[in-house]
Parts: structure tokens; C-alpha cells; sequence
């Protein structure tokens, strides 16, 4: 072995340093970084599944908000067509009672015309009778002469003691 | 407010005394002035008349005719009358 350059002695110590630093390394550096490893493998693994189900899961809600999209659509159109039907209803109404109110309107404008009318040709009448009455007067006035007067009156007088007027 | 009983009495001395008075008067408004004919005829229409101390009123606006006023009462027997009661029964008619 001496011939070979082989220190038999330094090979049993080699050997036992060798064994005692496998033992320390086993010991304590590769088992807990095994389980280091180990734990980060586990680690990686959950965070994939994780993300996996993640993914899954944003599919299903992308779904979701597709299909809640679609049924907002559909209630929104249904609730817009609902609106157009009751706001058409309405404007039916307006234009109903639009068309009463301005009948009502017309009717009362043309009895108010009718009654200005009246009252104006009350008034003309009144007017004329007035004017009529006026020209007599004057007329009388100025036609009669002091016999007519008379004998007017003494007409007067007579016609009254038919009707035996009491003082 | 209360009055004193002389003072009332006194009141009531002067409206009789008044009224008295005015019981004897009488206006006579006529369109123009009256002939005795007239009177006459007047006095046969209304006999309490003579009595009376009457007061004669000339008003041209009658145009024809008279009105008596005694005391409170009034006997319109004037054209202008006449013409204004023809008037409102032309007003009724329209």
C-alpha cells in the first residue's frame, strides 16, 4: 500500500472525517433542506393547483358575467320595451286628455262669445231703446206747444179720474 | 247715549208739531202754469186738496201733465212718466 503512495493512516482518517462529515451533513443540512425542498415542492404544487383552480374558477365566473350580461341585456330590453309600452299608454292618456281639455276649452270659448253677444246686442238694444227714447223726449219737448201741453194734460187728468186715483 | 226725559219730550213736541204741518201742505209740479180750469178739474180729482195750503212748482221736464206730492205720498201723473214706464216695458219686451 506504501508502494501504491497510500498513507493507510491517513486513509482511516479520511475515511472517519469523511464519515463524520457525511453524518453532520446528513444530520443537519441535507435532511432539513430535503425537507426544505420538500416543503417548497408541496409549496409549488398547492400554488399550481391554486392557480389552477383559480383559472378555473375565473372561467366560470367570466361564465357567469357572460350569461349575467346577457340576462341584465335581456331585463333591460324587457324593462325598455315595458317603458315604451306605458310611456306610449301615457301619451296616449296626455294626448286624451289634451284633446277633452282643449274641447272643453273651445266649448267654453264659444259660450263666452255667445254670451258676449248676447250681451252686446242686449246692450245695442238697450242702446237704442235708450236713444229712442231720448229723440221722444226731445222731440216732445220741442214740438209740443203750450195748448198741446194742455190739452194733453187735461187728458191725463181725465183718463185718472176713471181710475180714481187716491192721493 | 241717554237723553233727558224734558228733551225727548221736547223731540217729540217738534216731530208732531212738523208732522202736523206737513199734513197740511202740498206740492203741485206741473209743466207749465196751471188755468183755474185746470185747478178745478184737479180739485174734483183729489177733493182733500183744497184744504190744503198748496205750493205750485213749474218744471218743463214733465212735458205734459202733473205730480202731487203730499207728505210722503206721490201722484205722478206726468207725460215724462208715462214715457219712462213705456220705456221699461220696452226694455222687458227685448
Amino acid at each position: 500500500m506504501e508502494n501504491l503512495g497510500i498513507d493507510l493512516k491517513l486513509l482511516i482518517a479520511q475515511a472517519i472525517n469523511f464519515a463524520l462529515f457525511f453524518w453532520v451533513f446528513k444530520r443537519f443540512l441535507a435532511k432539513p433542506f430535503g425537507k426544505f425542498i420538500q416543503e417548497e415542492k408541496k409549496n409549488e404544487a398547492e400554488g399550481e393547483r391554486i392557480a389552477q383552480e383559480l383559472i378555473k374558477k375565473e372561467e366560470e365566473l367570466k361564465a357567469k358575467k357572460e350569461t349575467l350580461q346577457k340576462e341584465t341585456k335581456r331585463k333591460t330590453d324587457e324593462a325598455i320595451a315595458e317603458a315604451k309600452k306605458a310611456a306610449e299608454v301615457v301619451k296616449k292618456e296626455i294626448i286624451e286628455q289634451a284633446n277633452i281639455e282643449a274641447q272643453q276649452i273651445k266649448e267654453k270659448a264659444k259660450k263666452q262669445a255667445q254670451e258676449m253677444e248676447m250681451s252686446l246686442l242686449q246692450k245695442a238694444q238697450e242702446k237704442a231703446v235708450e236713444l229712442s227714447f231720448f229723440i221722444i223726449d226731445k222731440a216732445l219737448k220741442d214740438i209740443l206747444t203750450p195748448d198741446l201741453r194742455k190739452e194733453i194734460t187735461q187728458m191725463i187728468l181725465k183718463n185718472s179720474g176713471k181710475k180714481q186715483v187716491d192721493v | 247715549m241717554k237723553l233727558k226725559p224734558r228733551i225727548k219730550e221736547d223731540i217729540k213736541k217738534f216731530l208732531i208739531q212738523k208732522e202736523k204741518e206737513e199734513k197740511q201742505k202740498a206740492k203741485l209740479i206741473s209743466s207749465q202754469k196751471l188755468t183755474q180750469e185746470e185747478w178745478n178739474e184737479i180739485f174734483e180729482l183729489f177733493p182733500d186738496l183744497k184744504e190744503k195750503k198748496i205750493e205750485n212748482v213749474v218744471d218743463e221736464n214733465l212735458i205734459a201733465g202733473v205730480v202731487i206730492r203730499k207728505g210722503s205720498k206721490i201722484v205722478d201723473l206726468s207725460l215724462r212718466t208715462r214715457l219712462k214706464e213705456f220705456k221699461k216695458i220696452a226694455y222687458e219686451i227685448y
